[in-house]
C-alpha cells in the first residue's frame, strides 16, 4: 500500500520547513556574529590609528612616540587591556605598551599589511585578545625636513573576553531558540496536517463504508472544504444512480421470480392434488394445464426474443413499408376483443413510406394494441396517429389509462414491471413494451411513452425519415 | 380450521384452496392485498397464507398494516422471492413461516397444519380427551384404541372442540372456525354435525363426551 498523503505531506514539510529554518537561522548567526567582531575592529582600527598619528621622525631619522598613559588609560600596566608593540621595517621593536610588561612580544605578520590585518590571539595567561596590524609612515616632526619616513609596523590587541562572551551568548541563544522554534514546527506541522486533512479523511471513512446494502447515503456537501465538494456533489449523484439501477435490478429478477415460479407452482400444485386425490380429479385440470404451458411457452419465447435482441443479436432486415397501411392492417386481430370491450378505435395515420423490418413492426403493434385493448377501461378510446413531424415520422397509440401514474410511465419499458390493471389478469408477464423498445431500437427507432391529461397513456414511434421515404 | 389464501394468480388460488378444503380446512380465498386485508379484518382466521407480489397492496404492507392493527393470527409467506435478505425482512415484520414458490403441495398442508396447531399453543400432535386420542399429524381419532371413521369436517370439529376441551365453545366459533364464507352454513348445520360427531364418538360407552350448555354453547371433556 502506498504511504498517506498526510504521511507523505508530513515528512516532506518538516524536512523541508526544517531544512530552510536551519539555514536561515544559520545565516543569522553569521550575520550577527561578523557585525559584532566586525564593530569590535572597527575601534581596534581606531586605536591604532589614534597610536599612528602620535608616532614621528626627527630630522635625524629617529621615530618618536608621542604617548602618554594619561591619553589611553587601557594601555598602562595597571589597567592591561588594551596592547601595542611598534616594529620598524626590519623587524625591531620601538615601543611596547607598559600593559606588555611582563607579556611576550605581540606576533608581528610579517608579510605585506598594506590592508589591516585582524587576527584573534592568546595572551600570557590564556587571556583571549583580538589584533589589528597596520603598517604605515609616520609623520616628519618638521614639516620642512626632507629626511625619509621609514615603513613602521603597528599591532594593537585588546582583550576581547566580552566579545567572547557576547559571541557564546549569541551561539547559545541563536541555537536554543532555533531548537525551541523547530520543535515547534515539528509539532505543529502534524497537526495542522492532520486538522487540515481531517475532511479528506473523514470522507474517506464514510465513502469505505458504503456496500450495496446502505447505496441511500448521502454525503453532506456544506460545511465541507471547497475542493471536497465536487468529490462529495459527483459520489452523491452516483450513489444516487447506482442505488436505482440496483433497485431496478431488485425489482426486475423480484418480478422475474414471480413470473416464473409461479406457473411452475400452478402445475406442481395440480398435479400434486390429482395424485393425492385421484378420485375427485377436478375436470379442468387438463385445461388448466395447458393453459399454464401456453403461457410459460410465451413467457420463454418474449424472454429469449429479448435476449436475442439485447445480445445484438437481432438484426432488422429493411424494406420500404407504408406505415398507415401497417397499422391498419395490424389491428384487425385485436379488433374484435376491442369491440367486445366497447372500446373505440380511431385511425390518423398519414400514409409514410419509409424503411422498417416489417416482422418487427408488425411485433411492435401487436404488441402496443394489445397493452392499449387489455388495460385500457372497457368503452374506451384508442386513438392511432401518425404523420411526419420535422426530421421523424411519428406513430403513437394512445389509451385511457386510469389508475396510471406519473412515476408508473418511469417503469413501463422495464422488464417484468405490470401496471395494477395488468397485474390481477394473469395474462400478461411484462415483456410487452421491453420487447417493443428492443425491436424499435433494432430498426433505429426510438420509442417513448408519456401521460397526456387526462390520464391517457401514449406510447410514440419515432422513425427516423430517409432520402427515399415520401411523407 | 379456517385458512385465508390471498394469491393473485386464480389458478393456483384455486388449486391450493381445493387441496387445503378437501385437507379438512374451510378456507376463503383473495385475489389482491386490499380484499386480503378486508378479509383479515372481518373473520378469525387460524392461519393466512399470504403472497407477497400482490396487486393493490403487497404482501409484506398487508402483514404490517394486519400486526400494527394488533392482529396475531399465523402468517406464513408464500412467495417467488427466494433470496435471504427477502425471507428475513419477512420474518422481522412478523411472518410465522415462509414458503418459496414452486412449493410442494404436502409441505405446505403440513406447515398449515403445524401453524393452526400453533394458533392454540399446541406442540404435540396427539390430543387426549379423557379416552379419546386424537393425532392431529396423521388426523386420525381413536377411543380406547378403536379407530372412529369421521369426514374431514367431522374431524377438524373434533379437533377444534379438543383444542380448547373443558371450555364452553360458542356456536359462532365453530361456524367461524369451520366454514368459510361462501359455504354459509344453515343455521342448524353445526348442531347437526356435533349430532353426528356424538353418535361416532359413542360407540358402546353410553356417557355424553361433548355436552350442550344451552344458549351457550358446547364444552368437549374437562378441563386439563
Amino acid at each position: 500500500m502506498s504511504a498517506s498523503i498526510r504521511r507523505r505531506l508530513t515528512v516532506s514539510l518538516l524536512l523541508a520547513l526544517l531544512a530552510v529554518f536551519a539555514g536561515g537561522m544559520i545565516a543569522l548567526y553569521v550575520v550577527v556574529r561578523g557585525e559584532f567582531i566586525e564593530s569590535f575592529d572597527d575601534a581596534l582600527t581606531a586605536q591604532a590609528h589614534a597610536i599612528s598619528t602620535l608616532v614621528t621622525v626627527d630630522d635625524d631619522g629617529a621615530v618618536r612616540l608621542a604617548f602618554s598613559d594619561r591619553f589611553m588609560r587601557g594601555f598602562d600596566d595597571d589597567e592591561a587591556r588594551d596592547f601595542y608593540q611598534l616594529w620598524d621595517a626590519q623587524g625591531r621593536t620601538l615601543a611596547r605598551s607598559e600593559s606588555l610588561e611582563d607579556e611576550p612580544d605581540l606576533p608581528l605578520r610579517t608579510d605585506e599589511l598594506k590592508d589591516p590585518e585582524y587576527f584573534f590571539l592568546r595572551l600570557a595567561n590564556d587571556r583571549p585578545a583580538r589584533a589589528v596590524g597596520i603598517e604605515f609612515e609616520p609623520r616628519r616632526a618638521n614639516r620642512q625636513s626632507k629626511v625619509d619616513t621609514p615603513e613602521l609596523r603597528l599591532v594593537v590587541a585588546t582583550r576581547s573576553e566580552r566579545l567572547d562572551a557576547e559571541l557564546r551568548e549569541l551561539l547559545v541563544g541563536t541555537a536554543a531558540s532555533a531548537a525551541g522554534l523547530l520543535l515547534l514546527i515539528a509539532l505543529l506541522v502534524p497537526w495542522l496536517l492532520y486538522r487540515g486533512l481531517k475532511p479528506l479523511e473523514r470522507l474517506a471513512g464514510d465513502v469505505a463504508r458504503v456496500d450495496a446494502t446502505t447505496l441511500d447515503t448521502r454525503f453532506a456537501t456544506t460545511g465541507l472544504p471547497r475542493e471536497l465538494t465536487p468529490i462529495t456533489t459527483t459520489l452523491n449523484a452516483l450513489f444516487a444512480r447506482l442505488e436505482e439501477s440496483f433497485e431496478r435490478e431488485r425489482r426486475v429478477s423480484a418480478a422475474m421470480a414471480h413470473e416464473l415460479r409461479t406457473p411452475i407452482a400452478e402445475l406442481r400444485t395440480l398435479a400434486e392434488s390429482a395424485l393425492k386425490w385421484p378420485d375427485s380429479r377436478p375436470p379442468d385440470t387438463d385445461s388448466d394445464a395447458l393453459a399454464i404451458a401456453t403461457q410459460m411457452e410465451a413467457l420463454v419465447t418474449r424472454m429469449l426474443a429479448l435476449a436475442r435482441s439485447e445480445s445484438g443479436q437481432l438484426v432488422a432486415s429493411l424494406e420500404r413499408v407504408d406505415l398507415a397501411d401497417a397499422a391498419q392492417r395490424a389491428w384487425q386481430p385485436h379488433a374484435q376483443f376491442a369491440a367486445a370491450r366497447g372500446m373505440r378505435a380511431r385511425f390518423q395515420v398519414a400514409s409514410g413510406v419509409l424503411e422498417a423490418d416489417p416482422a418487427l413492426l408488425q411485433s411492435i403493434l401487436t404488441n402496443l394494441y394489445e397493452n392499449a385493448t387489455h388495460y385500457g377501461p372497457d368503452g374506451g378510446l384508442i386513438a392511432v396517429a401518425g404523420g411526419a413531424a420535422g426530421s421523424h415520422y411519428l406513430l403513437s397509440v394512445s389509451n385511457e389509462a386510469p389508475g396510471l401514474t406519473a412515476a408508473d410511465v418511469d417503469h413501463l419499458f422495464e422488464r417484468f414491471w405490470r401496471g395494477e390493471a395488468a397485474r390481477s389478469g394473469g395474462v400478461h408477464m411484462g415483456l410487452g413494451l421491453a420487447l417493443v423498445r428492443e425491436f424499435a431500437r433494432a430498426m433505429g427507432w426510438e420509442v417513448h411513452a408519456r401521460l397526456d391529461a387526462p390520464q391517457t397513456l401514449v406510447v410514440a414511434l419515432h422513425a427516423p425519415l430517409r432520402a427515399a421515404s415520401a411523407g | 380450521m379456517r385458512v385465508l389464501y390471498v394469491e393473485d394468480s386464480p389458478r393456483l388460488s384455486r388449486s391450493v384452496a381445493t387441496a387445503l378444503e378437501r385437507s379438512g380446512y374451510a378456507v376463503d380465498t383473495a385475489a389482491d392485498g386490499e380484499e386480503g386485508l378486508w378479509r383479515i379484518e372481518t373473520a378469525a382466521y387460524d392461519a393466512i397464507i399470504l403472497d407477497i407480489m400482490l396487486p393493490k397492496v403487497d404482501g409484506l404492507t398487508v402483514l404490517k398494516r394486519m400486526r400494527a392493527a394488533g392482529n396475531d393470527a399465523h402468517v406464513l409467506l408464500l412467495t417467488a422471492r427466494d433470496t435471504v435478505a427477502d425471507r428475513v425482512e419477512g420474518l422481522r415484520i412478523g411472518a410465522d413461516d415462509y414458503l418459496v414458490k414452486p412449493f410442494a403441495l404436502e409441505e405446505l398442508l403440513a406447515r398449515v397444519a403445524a401453524l393452526c396447531r400453533r394458533a392454540y399453543g399446541a406442540k404435540q400432535n396427539v390430543l387426549n380427551v379423557e379416552d379419546v386420542q386424537i393425532d392431529t399429524a396423521r388426523r386420525t381419532v381413536s377411543r380406547a384404541g378403536r379407530a372412529i371413521e369421521l369426514t374431514a369436517r367431522e374431524y377438524n370439529l373434533v379437533e377444534y372442540l379438543a383444542r380448547r376441551q373443558g371450555e364452553v365453545v360458542p356456536r359462532a366459533d365453530l361456524e367461524a372456525h369451520l366454514y368459510n364464507d361462501a359455504s354459509s352454513p344453515t343455521s342448524n348445520a353445526v348442531d347437526s354435525a356435533i349430532c353426528i360427531l356424538r353418535r361416532k364418538l359413542a360407540g358402546g360407552n353410553a356417557r355424553p363426551l361433548i355436552r350442550t350448555r344451552r344458549g351457550l354453547g358446547y364444552v368437549f371433556g374437562q378441563a386439563p
